[in-house]
C-alpha cells in the first residue's frame, strides 16, 4: 500500500504523543499550499492529496477524468487515513494491540440477492472496501497521553476556559493573558494588585478540546474559601480538577458555537487555518471586551485607535482644508490652463475640437489628451457613490456590524514561517500588528446567502487594511529552492561564438541601413517608449484581504485586491 | 469508556418521546451533527444520507484532506430524516448543564479507580517492555562484548606480530608481548563489569519514577446526562424554532426535490462547487462519479434561453448532465384539499444536426 507521502508528513505520528505540535505543524507547512489552493472540500478534495508521488495508476486515471475536481475518495487514501487514527490502549499494551471498537456495515435491503463468495460482484467488494475503510477512520478516539495533554476549567460566570495545566507548544499562539484585581484576601498572602491567568476564546477552546488536546473541566463556580481548598485546582490525587467532570466534545461544539460572534463558518475556517499550522487569531474589533479590559491603573486611558484599529481616526472638518485648498489649487490651474489653450486656440484659430470632450485641450502629449479626458475623478482616495440608505447599527453586541459588511476581517493570519509570540502581538492592537504583521487579513462568510461585497463594503475594508508590501515578492521556503544545474556541456562556446557574429552581422547591417537613411533605430526607440506596466503588481493591488467562503461546511478561500488601472498607466 | 452512551442508544429524556430506533441528531447552533461512527456508517448505507465529516481526525490532526467525527448534516439531510422519521433532533443547551454534588463525587470516584487501573496496567507494560529492553541490551552487550573481544584480539595478535618482527630484526624479549595480552584481557573484563554495574544503575534509577502516566481520553459524549434537568430537548416536528428549515417555499422545494431524488435511489451532495444546487450520484458516491448537476425551478418560472445554454454548457464543462427540477406547489387552486405537490425532472443534453 501505497500511503501519499504529504499525509504522512502532515500529522503527527500517534506513536509520539508528547512531540511538540508546533514544529509538526510548522514542518508541514511547505506541503500544504497545494491542498488549500486545490480543495474546498473535506469530502472530496482528496484529489489534491492523492496527486502526490506513488499515487498508483487509478489515481492518475481519476486525475485525468476530472481535472484535479474528482469527487469520488479513493479507497487507498482513506485506508491510509484509516491506519493512522488513534485508538484506545487495550489493557494488554505490551504487545501493541488496541482494543478497536468494530463497526458494522450495514447492508441494504435484507432480499436483496446474497452473490456467492466465488461469484462476488468485484465493484460490490470494492464498495464494501471503501465503506471499511471509511468508518474504519472514524472510530478513532481523541486524547492522548496524560503528560502530553493541557488542562482548563470553565465555570458559568466565565464561559472563556481558564488554563489550568500546559503541555507543549500550542499555546504559544493560543489564549490570551486576562488580568483580575486580587482580593484583598489575595493581597494579603502577598500577592500583587493584580493576577493574571491564560484564558481561552471559544474557538480557540474548541479547537483544542476537539483536537484532542486539552481536557476542559466544567464545574459550578467556587466559593472563595471552596477555591481555597483546592476546588477547581488540578489535583494529582483525583486524576482531575476537584469538584469538576470532564467536558465532553459535544458539549464543547454546544457551548462554543455561536458564543462571541463564532458562527460554524467561522469556527470551520480558524479550525481549517490552524490545522495546516498557521497561527491566528481575532482581528482586535472582534475580540470580546472581556479580554482586553485591564484593571491595572497604569492603563486607565485608552487609546481609542488603538482599541479599534478598523475604525477611521477621529476626524473633523478643519482637518480636510490642505485637501480643499488642493483641490482649490488643481481646479485654478486647470481653469488657467483652459483659458491658456483658449487664447492659444483664438490665435491659432484651431476649432477642430469644438464640440467634443476634447475642447479647450491644449497640450502636446498624449498623457495631457488622457488627462483632459478625465472628466470623472479617480484613484481609491475618492469616496465611492454613496449608499441611499443610511446603516444603522443596533449596539447589542459587537458583532452586530458584521450584518451589514459580513466581509469585514474576522481574523488575521501568519504564516508559520512567521515569527509570531503573543507578546508582540499584544492582543492585535496598532503597535502589535506592526510588530507582527499578519500575512493575512480574512473575513468569514457563508456563501449560500451571503451576496457578493458591494462597493461600499469593500471600500469600508480597504480602509482600514495596511498597504501590500511592495518590490519584489519574497520566496522563502523549500519549494523555491531550485536544484543547483548541472553544467553545460562544452559546445555551448561555439553557439555563443556564432550568436557573437550574428550580433556583429546584424550590428553591422543596421548601420549599413541607418548609413544610408533607410533605416533610422527606429526599433529601440520603440522599444524604449514601449509602455511598461507592471502586471504583477497590477493583478496583486495595493490592498488585499481573504475570504473564507463557507458552503455548508466546505471552507474555500478567495482573495479581493484593490487595484487601480490609473496608477499603472501604460503612457 | 463504559460510561459514554453511544449514539446508537435511545437517549433518556423526559419530552416527547421519540420513535423506537430513531437516531439521535444533536443540534448545535442549528446544525444536526453525528457522533458516533456506527450511525454515520447506518445513515450513509441504510438512509443513503452521508453529511459532512466536520472534525480533526484523531491522531492525524494536521491536514484537511480527511476529516473524522462530528458529521454535519446538510439542512435537507436533516429535514429529510426527520421527516421520515428515521431520526429526531436533540436540542444541545448553550451551556452544559451542571452534575450534581453527589454525581460529580462518584464520577471523579469511578475516574480515580479508572485511572489508577490504567496507570498500573501502563507501569507493569514499561517494567516489563525495561525487562525486554533490559535483555535485548545484555543480548546486545554480549555480541559487543565478543565483538570487542575480537577486535582487542586481532589488534593484539596484529601489534604481536609486529613486535614479533621487530623483535626478529632485535632479538628482543618474549615476556613484554605475553604481559601485553594479559593486560588487555583484564581491560575487557573490566569493562564487562562496568557495563553490567551501569545496567544496575539504570533500573534502579528508573523503576521509583512518579507514574509513567496513561492514555487520557478525550470523551466525545457527555458523561454525566442528569435526569432532573432537560438537557435533551427532543425535535420531531419540523421548521422548529431551533431549526427552521423548511420555512419558506423555496426551502419546501429544496426538500421535496430531495426526498424525491433520495427515493428514486440517487444520493445527493453538495452542489455549487459544480455551479448547481446538489450533485447527483447514481449510487454511493465512494464508488461513482455525479452524473448531474441540478438546478431548482420553484412554480412555474420563467427560464430564459441564456439559462438553458448556461445550464447545458456548464453540464458539459463539468462532465455531467443538468439536471432541472420543476417544483409546483399547486396553491393556485382555491380548494386547498387538493394541495398536491408535484415535480418533473429534465435532463438537458446537447444535441446537433449532422
Amino acid at each position: 500500500m501505497s500511503t501519499p507521502s504529504s499525509s504522512a508528513e502532515a500529522g503527527p505520528s500517534r506513536q509520539k504523543p508528547s512531540t511538540p505540535q508546533r514544529k509538526h505543524a510548522s514542518k508541514s507547512s511547505p506541503n500544504t499550499p497545494a491542498q488549500d489552493e486545490e480543495g474546498d472540500n473535506p469530502r472530496t478534495n482528496l484529489a489534491a492529496t492523492t496527486s502526490t508521488p506513488g499515487g498508483s495508476g487509478i489515481n492518475g486515471d481519476g486525475e485525468g477524468d476530472e481535472d484535479g475536481d474528482d469527487e469520488r475518495i479513493d479507497i487507498k487514501l482513506i485506508q491510509s487515513f484509516a491506519d493512522k487514527i488513534q485508538h484506545l490502549p487495550s489493557s494488554s499494551e505490551t504487545d501493541g494491540i488496541t482494543s478497536r471498537s468494530k463497526i458494522i456495515i450495514p447492508r441494504r435491503g435484507e432480499k436483496d440477492f446474497e452473490p456467492l463468495n466465488e461469484t462476488v460482484n468485484l465493484q460490490e467488494m470494492m464498495l464494501q472496501k471503501s465503506r471499511e475503510a471509511l468508518f474504519g477512520a472514524l472510530v478513532g478516539v481523541r486524547g492522548g497521553h496524560s503528560k502530553a495533554i493541557s488542562h482548563a476549567i470553565i465555570t458559568p460566570s466565565n464561559p472563556y476556559p481558564k488554563v489550568l495545566i500546559i503541555h507543549g507548544h500550542l499555546f504559544d499562539t493560543i489564549g490570551m493573558v486576562v488580568k483580575y484585581p486580587s482580593t484583598p484576601q489575595q493581597q494579603a498572602k502577598g500577592k500583587g494588585k493584580t493576577y493574571s491567568q491564560i484564558e481561552l476564546l471559544p474557538e480557540e477552546a474548541l479547537y483544542l478540546l476537539e483536537r484532542g488536546t486539552l481536557q476542559i473541566w466544567l464545574s459550578r463556580d467556587f466559593t472563595v474559601e471552596e477555591a481555597d481548598e483546592g476546588f477547581g485546582e488540578w489535583c494529582e490525587e483525583e486524576y482531575g480538577v476537584k469538584g469538576a467532570i470532564e467536558m465532553s466534545v459535544m458539549e464543547g461544539f454546544a457551548t462554543f458555537i455561536g458564543r462571541e460572534g463564532l458562527t460554524w463558518e467561522k469556527y470551520q475556517a480558524y479550525a481549517y487555518m490552524k490545522r495546516l499550522g498557521y497561527t491566528i487569531h481575532r482581528t482586535r474589533r472582534f475580540i470580546p471586551d472581556h479580554f482586553l479590559s485591564d484593571p491595572s491603573p497604569s492603563h486607565t486611558t485608552v487609546d481609542m485607535n488603538a482599541l479599534y484599529p478598523g475604525m477611521k481616526p477621529f476626524q473633523t472638518w478643519w482637518l480636510n482644508i490642505p485637501g480643499w485648498i488642493s483641490k482649490l489649487f488643481k481646479l485654478a490651474s486647470r481653469k488657467l490652463y483652459n483659458l491658456i489653450g483658449r487664447i492659444n486656440n483664438i490665435g491659432l484659430g484651431d476649432k477642430r475640437f469644438k464640440g467634443t470632450l476634447l475642447e479647450g485641450w491644449n497640450g502636446n502629449s498624449y498623457k495631457s489628451i488622457f488627462q483632459h479626458l478625465r472628466i470623472i475623478p479617480q484613484g481609491h482616495s475618492q469616496p465611492p457613490p454613496s449608499r441611499s440608505l443610511p446603516i444603522q447599527i443596533e449596539n447589542d453586541s459587537k458583532y452586530d456590524i458584521l450584518k451589514y459588511n459580513p466581509y469585514l476581517p474576522f481574523f488575521h493570519i501568519w504564516k508559520p514561517s512567521a515569527t509570531f509570540t503573543k507578546r508582540n502581538w499584544d492582543k492585535g492592537s496598532e503597535i502589535g500588528l506592526k510588530e507582527c504583521p499578519p500575512s493575512y487579513w480574512a473575513g468569514v462568510v457563508e456563501s449560500r446567502n451571503i451576496p457578493i461585497p458591494t462597493i461600499q463594503q469593500l471600500d469600508e475594508v480597504f480602509n482600514f487594511l495596511p498597504d501590500e508590501p511592495k518590490g519584489p515578492i519574497k520566496k522563502v521556503g523549500p519549494q523555491y529552492i531550485k536544484p543547483p544545474r548541472p553544467p553545460r556541456p562544452n559546445f555551448n562556446n561555439n553557439k555563443n561564438d556564432n550568436e557573437q557574429q550574428q550580433q556583429n552581422h546584424s550590428k553591422f547591417i543596421n548601420y549599413l541601413l541607418s548609413y544610408l537613411g533607410i533605416k533610422s533605430n527606429n526599433k529601440e526607440e520603440i522599444k524604449n517608449t514601449n509602455p511598461f506596466v507592471n502586471i504583477p503588481a497590477l493583478r496583486n493591488g495595493d490592498r488585499a484581504f481573504i475570504v473564507a467562503v463557507n458552503d455548508s461546511g466546505n471552507t474555500g478561500w478567495i482573495r479581493f485586491g484593490r487595484s487601480g488601472f490609473a496608477e499603472y498607466p501604460p503612457v | 469508556m463504559v460510561e459514554i452512551p453511544k449514539n446508537g442508544e435511545s437517549s433518556r429524556s423526559n419530552s416527547p418521546s421519540p420513535k423506537e430506533g430513531s437516531i439521535p441528531l444533536y443540534l448545535v447552533n442549528g446544525v444536526a451533527t453525528v457522533w458516533d461512527a456506527q450511525v454515520a456508517a447506518t445513515l450513509h448505507c441504510i438512509h443513503n444520507v452521508s453529511g459532512l465529516r466536520a472534525g480533526t481526525l484523531p491522531g492525524v490532526s494536521q491536514q484537511n484532506g480527511f476529516l473524522g467525527l462530528p458529521l454535519t448534516l446538510m439542512k435537507e439531510e436533516t429535514a429529510y430524516l426527520v421527516q421520515e422519521g428515521i431520526a429526531h433532533l436533540v436540542y444541545l443547551p448553550t451551556f452544559p448543564s451542571l452534575p450534581t454534588a453527589d454525581e460529580i463525587s462518584s464520577h471523579t470516584a469511578k475516574r480515580i479507580e479508572r485511572m489508577k487501573k490504567l496507570e498500573n496496567e501502563a507501569r507493569q507494560a514499561e517494567e516489563s517492555k525495561k525487562e525486554i529492553s533490559a535483555q535485548l541490551f545484555e543480548k546486545g552487550g554480549e555480541k559487543a562484548r565478543l565483538k570487542r573481544e575480537a577486535r582487542a584480539k586481532a589488534k593484539a595478535e596484529k601489534e604481536a606480530k609486529a613486535r614479533e618482527n621487530q623483535v626478529e630484526g632485535e632479538g628482543g624479549d618474549s615476556l613484554f608481548e605475553k604481559d601485553q595480552n594479559t593486560i588487555i584481557e583484564d581491560s575487557t573484563i573490566s569493562l564487562e563489569s562496568k557495563t553490567i554495574l551501569k545496567d544496575k544503575n539504570l533500573n534502579e534509577n528508573i523503576t521509583p519514577t512518579p507514574s509513567p502516566g496513561y492514555f487520557l481520553p478525550i470523551p466525545s459524549h457527555p458523561l454525566i446526562i442528569n435526569s432532573n434537568n432537560n438537557f435533551l430537548e427532543i425535535i420531531n416536528k419540523l421548521p422548529n424554532s431551533k431549526f427552521q428549515f423548511p420555512k419558506t417555499k423555496k426551502d419546501k422545494a429544496l426538500l421535496k426535490i430531495f426526498t424525491e431524488l433520495l427515493k428514486k435511489n440517487y444520493r445527493i451532495g453538495l452542489g455549487p462547487r459544480f455551479g448547481g444546487e446538489y450533485l447527483i450520484y447514481p449510487g454511493d458516491y465512494l464508488r461513482y462519479h455525479a452524473h448531474f448537476t441540478s438546478q431548482i425551478l420553484i412554480n412555474d418560472q420563467n427560464l430564459k434561453p441564456i439559462e438553458l445554454v448556461a445550464w447545458g454548457r456548464l453540464g458539459t464543462g463539468t462532465k455531467k448532465s443538468s439536471l432541472i427540477c420543476c417544483y409546483n406547489d399547486n396553491q393556485s387552486n382555491e380548494n386547498n384539499q387538493e394541495e398536491e405537490e408535484e415535480i418533473e425532472f429534465y435532463s438537458l443534453e446537447w444535441a446537433n444536426f449532422g
